[in-house]
């Protein structure tokens, strides 16, 4: 009983922030300009994964997030950015690798959204006041099906590198 | 040491400290690095003859390093890159730095793929995957457009390389 309470989906809201370890040792994933690399937010392919695994930021600390500090530095998404990019952001507490980790979360594209993930992005086209030449040029956004390296990229380019432990 | 290549690649150290090195599974022929140029023993004709730039040297030298990649060095279970996409990635930095091509970064990846990066003068960022089932994967982008993501082609890379974005 008390194992199911611990394990309790919750919604993470867009004002919510994802935190990713990057590794920041050779072999690292952190660019000569400090931005990290797409690699960091590849899912692992060899697992058959087609999520991200992050924590919720709201449900976690830094310290136990990034696990080694003298190995890792944690990268910032924010959970509004994620979903302008139409990915999903599924609360996943609990699973098999981490059971202590309640704040785990997966960034899911359509194809890897977790079975009970409830998190489906609507594409937003904004005011269309009226047929207009400009609206019919404009290319509607499409919901990526799987995180590909495109789309790795763009949440790399979007990731920004927490000051902890470091207070540059 | 793990490949014909690793041996081959030379350092900054000049003729004076030139090594003469024997690979494996091969005993009749060897590659020597006299500081300007590969000689092949068996037939004693010069196979190369360039520098590399300080940026390929380094990209090789990390390149190198990957070989003692333990799995789940990246903390999310990541797998450790074959010998053959390390060397690839390496032959790959070679053959580009020939074209005056230096990399930018180069990075394992979670799945044991590796990336070399380069940036060109506009700004383009292009990422050529080397994955571990001998395929390659290139990206090309420009800020948060997409200008190309599909198989490699040496005419797509060098186009985008070049400063092309089309």
């Amino acid at each position: 009983m008390q194992q199911e309470a611990r394990a309790e989906k919750r919604a993470i809201v867009d004002a919510d922030q994802l935190l990713r370890r990057v590794r920041f040792t050779n072999p690292d994933h952190v660019k000569p300009d400090g931005s990290a690399s797409s690699f960091a937010f590849t899912p692992r392919k060899h697992k058959g994964e087609k999520a991200l695994s992050v924590d919720a930021g709201s449900m976690t600390m830094h310290e136990r997030s990034i696990k080694k500090a003298a190995e890792y530095r944690l990268y910032v998404l924010q959970v509004k950015e994620v979903r302008e990019m139409l990915l999903s952001v599924c609360h996943d507490p609990c699973p098999a690798e981490e059971p202590e980790n309640q704040a785990h979360t997966l960034i899911a594209a359509q194809d890897g959204r977790p079975a009970g993930c409830t998190d489906v992005p609507s594409v937003n086209e904004g005011p269309i006041p009226g047929i207009t030449a400009e609206n019919l040029k404009r290319p509607k956004p499409e919901v990526p099906l799987t995180i590909t390296a495109g789309v790795a990229k763009k949440l790399a380019r979007a990731s920004r590198r927490l000051n902890y432990p470091d207070r540059c | 040491m793990n490949d014909l290549l690793d041996l081959a690649i030379p350092t900054q150290q000049r003729r004076e400290n030139a090594a003469t090195l024997r690979p494996r599974n091969c005993s009749s022929t060897f590659v020597s690095y006299t500081g300007a140029q590969y000689v092949n023993s068996a037939e004693h004709t010069v196979l190369e003859e360039y520098e590399l730039s300080s940026r390929a040297l380094e990209a090789l030298f990390r390149l190198q390093r990957f070989h003692e990649l333990k799995e789940d060095w990246d903390s999310y279970g990541a797998l450790v890159p074959k010998a053959m996409t390390i060397l690839a990635a390496k032959q790959f930095v070679q053959a580009m730095d020939r074209k005056e091509l230096a990399p930018y970064f180069v990075s394992p990846g979670p799945s044991g793929e590796l990336m070399v990066e380069y940036r060109s003068e506009g700004g383009v960022e292009i990422e050529v995957h080397f994955h571990g089932d001998g395929s390659r994967l290139l990206l090309v982008t420009e800020g948060d457009a997409i200008l190309y993501e599909g198989p490699y082609t040496e005419q797509k890379f060098l186009k985008h390389a070049a400063g092309g974005k089309g």
